[in-house]
């Protein structure tokens, strides 16, 4: 939530200053750099120094006991010239003290840029998958998702049975990047495969927006079926040929 | 001879496996950074490195900053303060660089002297252009005050949208606690090829694979298990993927005298064809140049894709005594002695894809030859050996979508219903059938679902006239009642079960079963409980299943690092038994 409130924060103080106008003032705002007598916050805007800039604890008002540098928070007073006389340093954001004014094309050496709404990063959306599975998904079996973000580990996202043949979950996915996943029944084995048989690629999800978001799927087959049987997992000798087909037969006597 | 064949193939997917490694990362960005401090936030998935950041883009270009920034969700990194970007000799100073690799362009803002802004298109550095518009969040810093760093290093090498690998360093194995512990080196894996964490590692009751180094298409993992079979064991696994298929070989456990060599390898020719080929190898030493005793298992899949369908040949071929035995008893010392069995099968299997009928039913059919073959016999009847049976199979299944039943106040129930058959024939002549009904009636809530369901399943297994002498009178004097039983079983099972699942944050299911089977549950008779392995479903017609049992699961979300499942079994303390199938897990 703080992320987004300094993104949000960072796009209206980059609009403003966009208009250009040209008053002393204050500006407040994330550092990136503090080098060759400019600061340069995250907005990407330069200010220079002017010769007798003073640097202060925002809290305190006192001279700071600490650098200017990239990652702290730092409010800039600047004269009529556009120069900053005093930056408070803080490691948070604080808000503006004063009118906030705005920097002019000769001072940041070039146009700004467009005022691009930032693009939702760092946040989570709440998704709801409900997957449709094959019939041969037996009553008992357990199913899962495996996804890029657990590594893929396939027992880490365990899904809950909700009739007969779906599987739901809900979990958080971030905004932004692809989501990739598959269902399995719990192993590599398993992986769903494409109805031709064969091993599908990962599903993938993108998200932009931070709505709430609800996926239906469906598995076409299982990677262990074979036949009439499924493969042995992994390190396991299979069990001797069994003609019967209960698999825990109490030993008897048999012709 | 055979164990020569079988490390020949286990030694061909080696090297398989290490030419796949060796081979360049054509499509991949590698990055690679020093720093007084990195670290990673697993739950932001981005990288935070402080303090003299040295940080190589490529042969010719590397940056140097006190602070980068990594996301590696969208591929945009942030270098900032004190920033001296060094491309092919050329040192330009500047405030900040920002590159998103997603769209092929890098920000900077320059210090020569006054400040400007240059873009780099296609991250050409040669030509910085000045005045094109940048957007406006190219060098917004994340907020990481609230994530705890789960790696903390000081060196690292990243393959953008693949993995990122740490030098010495410290994890946190409990994500979003900072209890660290020491390792040598870690790699992390985020590609899209679900691939790489292939295994041909068994099941552990309690186990952890860290894996040590990798690359784009190649990582090696230690794995530290514990089973009740191999105790404490440890293991060695090397995965490697290529454009179409994938390899994986372990050692486990390497501490032991017995260790299984494993390996799997498999490619996809075309998009219509898929080949697998399995090896496994279990070998007990003998203090010689040879094994005492040795016993491999190796299957072969070919995949032909068809028109809403497939075709799949699987062969399967154990032996269990690969080597002579020895020409004096004593030569066994403590091995195992196997008995020289050399099984062997092929199964030649057609799977439709689902198909549907009019909107109201689901289908599936299925159906193929099996060939199994074992020269010292696989079955005997009648006083007959039998060492080769055939048993073609027919299989149709049905389901219903979500029938929905009506809506009223809050109660919108909905009703699934299905139905599965099965028939083999083996030339030894009797067959199996299996058919299985069932019915869900489910009642969305607001907090979840309430879910009741009933099914059947009959398995039977007929010989005709010889019924009773495949399936002869067995009645112990601790359960009587199983001399009825001939072969046909009947397994009904009605449940209860409600889901709670309405946050990301907690999910909790409860099912209470009832189990009214024939033959009925005996523990004299049979295992009282179904052994449980994470991961690996219960068999299907398992006699014996307890009368009562209640499934409990849940899933909790500690934070943003870190879930934790639960689950287990209770019997009602059916012969002694209460909890069953406790798993406790610790995930990302």
């Amino acid at each position: 939530m703080r992320g987004v409130l300094i993104l949000v924060w960072t796009f209206v103080l980059v609009a403003q200053q966009v208009s250009s106008v040209r008053a002393a003032g204050v500006i407040a705002g994330e550092i990136l750099d503090f080098e060759n007598g400019y600061i340069t916050l995250t907005s990407g805007e330069s200010y220079q120094l002017a010769a007798n800039v003073s640097i202060v604890d925002a809290e305190s008002g006192r001279p700071a006991n600490r650098k200017a540098s990239t990652g702290l928070f730092a409010q800039l007073n600047l004269d009529a010239s556009g120069h900053v006389t005093q930056i408070a340093l803080s490691v948070a954001p604080t808000p503006s003290k004063g009118a906030l004014r705005i920097p002019t094309v000769g001072e940041v050496g070039v146009p700004l840029a467009p005022a691009v709404p930032p693009k939702p990063q760092g946040d989570f959306v709440k998704v709801t998958f409900l997957v449709l599975v094959p019939s041969t998904t037996l009553p008992t079996d357990q199913v899962y998702m495996s996804t890029s973000e657990t590594s893929w580990a396939p027992t880490a996202v365990r899904m809950d049975r909700i009739d007969g043949r779906h599987f739901r979950v809900i979990i958080e996915v971030p905004v932004g990047g692809s989501f990739l996943y598959l269902y399995t029944r719990g192993s590599p084995q398993s992986l769903e495969r494409a109805s031709n048989g064969l091993q599908r690629p990962a599903r993938s999800l993108t998200l932009t927006t931070v709505i709430p978001q609800a996926v239906r799927d469906a598995v076409q087959h299982w990677g262990d079926e074979v036949g009439t049987s499924l493969l042995p997992p992994p390190q396991t000798f299979p069990t001797p040929y069994n003609p019967a087909p209960f698999p825990n037969l109490p030993p008897s006597p048999r012709p | 001879m055979a164990i020569r064949h079988v490390a020949a193939l286990v030694f061909g997917l080696v090297l398989a496996a290490l030419a796949a490694a060796a081979a360049p990362a054509s499509a991949t960005t590698i990055l690679r950074a020093s720093a007084d401090k990195i670290a990673f936030y697993f739950d932001r998935f981005t990288i935070k490195a402080d303090g003299n950041v040295r940080l190589s883009l490529d042969a010719t270009t590397d940056v140097a900053a006190q602070t980068l920034i990594i996301d590696l969700r969208s591929n945009q990194l942030i270098a900032a303060g004190g920033v001296r970007l060094n491309h092919g000799g050329l040192v330009q100073p500047g405030a900040a660089l920002a590159i998103a690799y997603n769209d092929q362009r890098a920000y900077f803002i320059s210090l020569s002297p006054a400040p400007e802004r240059w873009t780099y298109e296609q991250l050409d550095f040669n030509q910085p252009k000045k005045g094109v518009p940048q957007p406006a969040d190219a060098f917004v810093l994340p907020d990481l005050s609230d994530s705890v760093p789960i790696v903390l290093a000081r060196k690292m090498t990243i393959g953008l949208r693949s993995f990122m690998r740490f030098g010495s360093c410290r994890v946190a194995p409990l994500g979003g606690l900072a209890i660290y512990v020491p390792l040598p080196s870690l790699y992390v894996n985020f590609s899209k090829d679900p691939n790489m964490v292939q295994t041909t590692l068994g099941a552990a009751t309690v186990g952890a694979k860290i894996k040590l180094t990798g690359s784009t298409n190649a990582s090696t993992a230690l794995a530290l298990n514990y089973s009740s079979t191999t105790k404490f064991g440890v293991g060695f696994e090397q995965n490697a993927v290529w454009q179409k298929g994938w390899g994986a070989l372990s050692v486990f456990p390497i501490n032991q005298k017995a260790p299984f060599f494993s390996a799997i390898v498999t490619d996809a020719p075309s998009q219509n064809f898929g080949l697998q080929a399995s090896a496994l190898v279990n070998s007990y030493p003998s203090g010689d140049s040879l094994p005492a005793s040795a016993a491999q298992f190796s299957y072969f899949q070919v995949t032909q894709s068809l028109h809403d369908a497939y075709l799949q040949l699987n062969y399967q071929l154990g032996s269990s005594d690969l080597l002579a035995p020895p020409p004096i008893e004593a030569a066994y010392g403590n091995a195992p002695r196997f008995g020289p069995t050399h099984p062997s099968s092929v199964q030649l299997g057609l799977s439709s894809s689902t198909f549907h009928l009019a909107s109201v039913l689901d289908g599936y059919v299925r159906g193929g030859y099996v060939y199994n073959h074992n020269g010292d016999g696989l079955q005997q009847f009648g006083g007959v050996t039998y060492s080769t049976i055939w048993s073609p199979y027919a299989g149709l299944s049905f389901a219903t979508p979500q029938l929905h039943l009506g809506s009223s106040g809050r109660w919108s129930p909905y009703l699934v219903l299905q139905a599965t058959g099965q028939r083999e024939w083996n030339s030894l002549p009797h067959h199996v059938d299996q058919a299985m009904t069932g019915a869900t009636l489910t009642q969305p809530l607001p907090i979840g679902w309430l879910t009741a369901a009933y099914r059947i399943s009959n398995v039977k297994d007929v010989y005709g006239a010889a019924q009773r002498e495949a399936y002869p009178i067995v009645a112990p004097a601790e359960d009587p009642g199983y001399a009825a039983f001939q072969g046909y079983a009947t397994l009904r099972s009605v449940s209860l079960g409600l889901v709670y699942a309405v946050t990301p944050y907690v999910a909790l299911s409860v099912t209470g079963e009832h189990h009214d089977d024939f033959p009925l549950a005996s523990p004299v008779l049979f295992t009282p409980v179904q052994p449980t392995v994470l991961g690996v479903n219960p068999l299907p017609n398992y006699l014996g299943q307890p009368p009562y049992d209640l499934p409990v699961a849940a899933r909790i979300r500690v934070n943003r690092s870190l879930s934790i499942n639960l689950q287990g079994t209770y019997y009602f303390n059916y012969f002694g038994t209460r909890w069953n199938g406790v798993q406790l897990q610790f995930l990302p």
